[in-house]
């Protein structure tokens, strides 16, 4: 991911993250609007579209009030992560220790009742896998999803994703491995092949 | 070594990654209206800041204050002149009725007492 991307204005990121954290809000919209999709799907993926609103709300709030305390900006989106991850799971001690959330991360109710097979139109055949690969994460223990979502779905790397969830690069490596292949199993079971 | 990676379900997810529902309507500039009431944490270093001048401030209070505590009681000195004026009191009680030749010597002193014990 780019730490460094000139925006309209010519500041780059670091310096959008040092004069937020003097309490510029014009350069934290800046950053809100930078990231604001990433944080919205990621919060999506693992809790659901169940007070999604209220859920990034919440990360930027946090991430607004604890920006003085961040020491090195080059750091920022790791630490957006990092927060974006604690409010999903402050979101889960909420709501229970479920497993599994009631994620209700359906396209389209129409989806389920789609033969993958005798689906030609390519967006609806998209629809159909992302209804595939929605449940596919719900069947997943959220620790293992948080790993599928970061590494596979934001396509950050294994080291950062260890440190967005404060675990060894190991555990990142083995809950990986065993996501994928309960991942594999559900889409066998649901008649694709990857 | 077993490969734990696997690129090709990897690449799968991320093409067909759900798509979050839309934001309500206004929420960008609901969020920014609630930002402005929320203060940031101090930045650590205000608060380092803050830390060394309540150390310093501290440290002089305590070198004030055990200054003022440690210093010996000033009671005695005080009480100085009435103490002077009782000793000489008592003093003068003693040696009441007692003739003092204070231009005696030492040997003149000691006539004296042999004159007495003559006596």
């Amino acid at each position: 991911m780019s730490k460094v991307l000139a925006d309209d204005q010519g500041i780059n990121e670091q310096q959008m993250v040092e004069l937020s954290q003097q309490g510029d809000a014009a350069s934290f919209r800046h950053l809100y609007r930078r990231y604001q999709q990433r944080v919205r799907s990621t919060l999506y993926q693992l809790c659901g579209q169940q007070m999604l609103d209220d859920l990034v709300q919440d990360v930027f709030l946090r991430v607004w009030k604890g920006l003085p305390k961040l020491k090195n900006s080059s750091y920022f989106s790791t630490w957006l992560y990092r927060i974006t991850w604690n409010v999903a799971q402050d979101q889960r001690k909420k709501y229970g220790q479920m497993s599994q959330f009631q994620t209700d991360i359906a396209p389209d109710e129409t989806i389920k009742y789609i033969d993958s097979k005798s689906v030609e139109m390519p967006n609806l055949l998209h629809l159909h896998y992302q209804d595939l690969v929605a449940r596919g994460l719900q069947s997943l223990s959220l620790e293992q999803r948080a790993v599928l979502v970061l590494h596979d779905l934001e396509d950050l790397p294994q080291k950062e994703v260890a440190e967005i969830l404060n675990i060894p690069v190991g555990t990142v490596k083995s809950r990986l491995f065993n996501g994928h292949t309960a991942m594999r199993k559900f889409l066998q079971q649901e008649g694709e092949i990857i | 070594m077993k490969n734990l990676n696997d690129p090709k379900l990897s690449e799968f997810l991320r093409k067909h990654k759900p798509a979050p529902p839309r934001e309500s309507d206004n929420f960008e500039q609901k969020l920014f209206n609630l930002l402005e009431q929320e203060p940031q944490f101090k930045s650590p270093k205000s608060a380092n800041k803050l830390i060394l001048l309540g150390a310093i401030a501290t440290g002089f209070m305590l070198i004030v204050g055990g200054a003022y505590f440690l210093k010996p009681s000033s009671q005695i000195a005080e009480n100085n002149p009435e103490i002077e004026e009782f000793l000489v009191n008592s003093w003068d009680g003693t040696i009441k009725g007692t003739y003092i030749n204070h231009e005696t010597t030492p040997e003149g002193e000691w006539l004296m007492l042999t004159n007495y014990q003559e006596k």
